[in-house]
């Protein structure tokens, strides 16, 4: 019997910082320390306007071939982004050559957002567990500043863009699951790029992201515990046997209600959306990383893991930390 | 139970203005600290204030006056 593992994280960030006084220089009549408070963001991490989602996978992806994988190794590539270069090829393709990664290797994209890690996580621990791949990459990336308008206070002073390459790699004991996934369709307006496909709009309809916060907020707080609780019932765990959770980083009125609605302790809750800001599906990779880099778990300790947005679309797991 | 004017007085809070300045009148278009985020943190405070019990309606989300806001609260039995 196969099972999965995470076996290596990286990240990277773009390098070009977007403070408080650039959207106040744009938006003059923006409360910024009001709006500082209620995110918890300070700073975004934006692309130059000739940087897209393949580059900043490329970047993250090395990081891993420096600390030593091996291109060979890698069996498949998934690729979980809602910002690919082109509608067509898959940006997974794409990156199959960029990376000079073999052609044996399964490659394919998953268009979700911030529930796309746990569904990638989903996909990549059944394709090991098939026993026919023994290791592969999952690349989260998003460029959402390329959809948002700078005069949109309700996402421009939340989204970060980031990739995140995690290796993941098959072990003889279960590290990962069980998964709850679940897809509420009848919220897909609320968080949507208009103009953006097939679909015949007005030319008046802007390309850009739109966002129903306060619908997305509702649903995040009836659906998260929810959620967890289901979790824990299918591993048969209870809250106290979670040593974290690691929810995406959303912002901080959604993850200081999150604790408050479950009554989880600070200490139990990782944070890290002052430092990066919501990189869409990456922030729960990014956040690991940072959960190992600082040492916040020991070997065989629960994290749980939950993603939700676009779509609406969500998803939770287990993880038993290994180092 | 809570009443009208404890739910106004909440959203006066969440909102940051003057306690008294707002009225069953007021609503997003009519009092400029009423925005995006403003109305998330009146849906948080509404949240906290009866314990969990107002994430699961459907409809507050988009309620975006006071007055809606009561409405919604009273007809699920949240306020007399």
């Amino acid at each position: 019997m196969s099972f999965s593992k995470i076996s290596m994280i990286e990240y990277y960030l773009p390098s070009k910082v977007s403070t408080g006084d650039e959207l106040l220089r744009d938006n003059p009549e923006w409360r910024i320390d009001d709006i500082e408070n209620k995110t918890g963001v300070s700073k975004r991490y934006i692309c130059d306007k000739n940087e897209t989602a393949k580059d900043l996978a490329i970047s993250a992806c090395n990081k891993l071939f420096d600390r030593g994988v091996k291109k060979n190794d890698v069996d498949f590539l998934i690729v979980v982004t809602e910002s690919p270069e082109n509608i067509l090829p898959p940006l997974s393709c794409v990156l199959q050559d960029s990376l000079d990664l073999q052609t044996s290797i399964a490659a394919f994209d998953v268009n979700l957002g911030c529930s796309g890690f746990v569904y990638g996580l989903m996909l990549a621990d059944s394709i090991i567990c098939s026993q026919n791949f023994n290791s592969g990459i999952l690349i989260c990336v998003d460029t959402y500043s390329k959809y948002i308008s700078n005069n949109d206070r309700t996402c421009r002073p939340l989204f970060s863009d980031a990739a995140s390459a995690v290796l993941i790699s098959s072990t003889n004991n279960p590290t990962i699951g069980p998964f709850i996934l679940g897809t509420d369709g009848s919220g897909s307006e609320d968080l949507v790029v208009k103009n953006s496909g097939t679909k015949n709009y007005d030319k008046s309809v802007p390309k850009s992201l739109h966002m129903n916060g306060s619908q997305v907020f509702m649903f995040t707080m009836r659906m998260v515990p929810k959620i967890v609780e289901n979790l824990l019932e299918k591993s048969k765990n209870s809250l106290d046997d979670i040593d974290l959770f690691v929810f995406h980083q959303a912002s901080k009125i959604v993850i200081d209600n999150l604790k408050r609605h479950l009554k989880l302790q600070d200490r139990k809750v990782f944070e890290d959306y002052s430092r990066v800001g919501n990189t869409v599906s990456s922030s729960i990779p990014i956040a690991l990383s940072q959960v190992a880099k600082k040492q916040l778990v020991r070997n065989g300790d629960l994290i749980m893991i939950v993603g939700f947005g676009v779509g609406l679309s969500w998803g939770g797991t287990l993880i038993k930390y290994s180092e | 139970m809570k009443q009208e004017k404890d739910v106004i007085l909440l959203i006066e809070d969440a909102l940051e203005v003057r306690r008294g300045s707002l009225s069953i009148e007021s609503n997003m278009n009519n009092t400029e600290q009423w925005d995006s985020l403003g109305h998330l943190s009146i849906l948080s405070s509404l949240d906290r204030l009866f314990d969990g019990r107002v994430a699961s309606i459907s409809n507050i989300a988009q309620a975006d006056s006071v007055g809606k806001i009561v409405d919604i609260l009273s007809q699920n039995k949240l306020i007399e």
